[in-house]
């Protein structure tokens, strides 16, 4: 896997532009299949809601098959000369770290319903802050507690006191709501 | 004068005053902050003002997009970042001032300037955006359909380097906005079957999620600390004698008129107008060999022409209901929960709330000028707060911000979905903007085209044929779509060239 990736960051652009303009035509293709699906209430032809859905789609795969085209003729158009690109030093990616605050968020958002905005934000914050953080210890823990409540607190007080708007509360309802 | 005046009484209140003097700070925080935004400060911005009044609302706002334009202009001068896109060409002289111990001088004049060309482009947005309206006022459904797709082009073409990428994220856009029920016969399409989805995606979770999230998964992806040790400058006065100011007057005047008319058309804004104003000011220079050793003319011409787009991107906004930029299409998405539809009808429905926005927009330049020279020290030290850990406190900002959009948990899951969405644009470097202004104006353009075939019994000539608008507006889009191929093949051609 890992080996997988280290060849896909370095591989040169117009590749990489093939497989998203691949990627990016199958999306297309769903969005039309999709359209096919779209029970239109008139029948007046052009003008139908189906229309405008099969149009998008229509548009979207002209324009990704034109993206891998251009694209697979400059890379036979370099193979035919037998001349490559310079490749460069791609930049470092921390897939890990991707993958770990998508998920904080993803939980997040999911506790959100249950314990309400407070308590999952305290717990988002201090997740999110200490994974980005190089140095744990102590101090840092305490900083990042500190932040962790005071930010949703600063934001729960006004949002509900000063502008009237009631941000999620969950199982808290019966206690705050 | 009198609706002048009116517009200005309606924002003295001491709540307006205060959440334009904090729109204000939090804008040049923003702008400051290397990927923070003046977009992001407006998107954050905008839960906030469900509970204002539309004045004090467009106060905050105006004050935001002034304050996030201005500020990038800190981190261009000390610490060679542009804060914003705007701000690029100001770190050429910007940098090398600031290492020559002028870097108060610098910041003195980026700010002064920016002061200058904000007054300025407000006036003539207050000349031109009426009567533009009011010629808006005749047209129908072709010609804004055909407003409507020029401008998908222009930003599609200008938002990025790839035209062809440029065009498929406006097809995105384009397609999030199909999205619920179809206009004029109310048929669900991708809703599987979600009673959320049925009503469409509402604009501003997409909005954050598509701006805000991508930035903190790039910050993530980069493992960089985002730490930044800086020093105060030393400040005395506004740092250029008035021998300089005179001198810079056809500079300021260049990059002012360049700035404004960038502005005008869809899809570039500051971003490029400050790259454009630089190099006219550098080819019409007696001196161009000074340009980028750290002289005031590249700030002059940087900042000048950065926030003269102001005024000329919040014209089309108002006159014709056409977002130019990412940031004029979240204030539309604002003053349309407020039950306020920017286009021909605004000037005539709401002259109170378009006289209060131009009041707004001179209140908060002030506002900017004041606040950037007083609290400088203050926003170098704020600059030092590591992104480690502003970026979560703003994951979080925008989670309220997409909840209060519905009141509903399903908008932060949208938020989510876009943020994830947009994280996969910038990994196939397809350009944002196109897609924002797909999203925005999609429904729009479907329901002109609709009702425009209805009209001509599904011929499509009328749209072509009907009006010389019609027929300019597919004249420059056709015309700018020949220029940019034929750009890209001069461009590799010139290469082959110079390789052989």
């Amino acid at each position: 896997m890992n080996n997988l990736v280290k060849k896909w960051n370095s591989s040169d652009e117009d590749v990489k532009n093939v497989v998203h303009g691949v990627i990016l035509l199958v999306m297309f293709a769903f969005i039309a299949a999709g359209s096919s699906q779209i029970i239109a209430n008139v029948s007046d032809g052009i003008v139908s809601a189906t229309f405008f859905p099969f149009l998008v789609a229509g548009l979207g795969i002209g324009l990704s098959l034109t993206l891998v085209g251009t694209n697979l003729y400059h890379i036979l158009k370099r193979r035919h000369k037998a001349e490559a690109r310079p490749k460069t030093e791609p930049p470092r990616t921390c897939w890990g770290m991707i993958g770990a605050s998508v998920l904080f968020m993803g939980i997040y958002f999911s506790l959100m319903n249950i314990l309400g905005f407070v308590v999952s934000s305290v717990l988002y914050l201090f997740a999110q802050i200490i994974v980005l953080q190089d140095e744990k210890n102590k101090k840092t823990m305490l900083i990042t507690a500190l932040i962790s409540i005071l930010v949703p607190a600063a934001l729960f007080i006004p949002f509900r006191y000063i502008f009237g708007i009631r941000l999620p509360l969950g199982i808290f309802t019966g206690i705050w709501g | 004068m009198r609706l002048f005046l009116e517009g200005f009484a309606s924002l003295m209140s001491f709540e307006c005053l205060f959440y334009m003097v904090l729109g204000t700070a939090v804008g040049i925080l923003f702008g400051a902050m290397p990927g923070m935004t003046a977009t992001l400060a407006v998107a954050v911005f905008i839960p906030i003002t469900y509970a204002m009044n539309v004045n004090v609302s467009m106060g905050l706002l105006m004050s935001l997009y002034i304050g996030g334009i201005s500020g990038g202009l800190i981190s261009a001068v000390l610490i060679n970042i542009p804060g914003t896109p705007a701000s690029v060409a100001s770190t050429f002289d910007g940098m090398p001032m600031a290492r020559k111990g002028e870097a108060g001088k610098a910041l003195g004049v980026g700010i002064f300037y920016s002061f200058i060309a904000t007054v300025m482009s407000t006036i003539a947005l207050i000349f031109i955006s009426p009567p533009l309206a009011r010629i808006a006022f005749n047209f129908g459904y072709f010609e804004y359909f055909a407003i409507t797709s020029c401008s998908f082009v222009l930003v599609a073409g200008l938002a990025g380097r790839d035209l062809v990428k440029g065009l498929i994220s406006t097809v995105f856009g384009v397609f999030f906005s199909i999205i619920g029920m179809a206009p004029l016969d109310g048929v669900k399409r991708f809703t599987f079957g979600s009673p959320h989805m049925a009503a469409g995606l509402s604009s501003l979770p997409v909005l954050i999620g598509l701006f805000a999230l991508p930035e903190l998964i790039k910050y993530v992806s980069e493992s960089d600390t985002g730490f930044t040790k800086l020093e105060v400058p030393k400040f005395r006065g506004l740092g250029f004698t008035l021998k300089e100011f005179l001198a810079e007057t056809g500079n300021m005047f260049r990059s002012w008129l360049i700035g404004l008319s960038v502005g005008l058309i869809p899809g570039i804004g500051g971003a490029t107008s400050n790259l454009l104003a630089y190099a006219a000011a550098k080819n019409s220079s007696k001196h161009p060999e000074k340009f980028g050793t750290g002289i005031m003319s590249g700030i002059v011409a940087s900042e000048t022409s950065n926030n003269a787009s102001i005024g000329g991107a919040m014209v089309p906004l108002l006159s014709l209901g056409i977002p130019g930029d990412a940031v004029t299409a979240i204030l539309l998405g604002a003053l349309m929960v407020k039950g306020i539809q920017p286009g021909p009808m605004f000037f005539r429905n709401n002259l109170n709330t378009a006289y209060a926005i131009f009041a707004a927009l001179l209140i908060s330049s002030v506002m900017m000028l004041i606040i950037e020279m007083g609290a400088l020290r203050l926003f170098v030290r704020l600059l030092s707060i590591p992104r480690r850990i502003l970026l979560p406190i703003v994951m979080v900002i925008c989670a309220v911000g997409a909840y209060t959009s519905t009141s509903t948990i399903f908008s932060m899951w949208v938020l989510f979905a876009f943020g994830i969405i947009g994280y996969m644009f910038s990994v196939m470097k397809l350009p944002l903007p196109p897609c924002i202004i797909g999203f925005v104006l999609g429904s729009d353009a479907e329901l002109y085209l609709r009702r425009g075939l209805q009209m001509t019994g599904g011929e499509f000539a009328p749209f072509l044929t009907s009006s010389a608008i019609t027929i300019c507006a597919y004249s420059i889009a056709a015309l700018f779509l020949a220029w940019k191929i034929v750009n890209g093949i001069r461009k590799k051609l010139l290469a082959k060239l110079s390789e052989s």
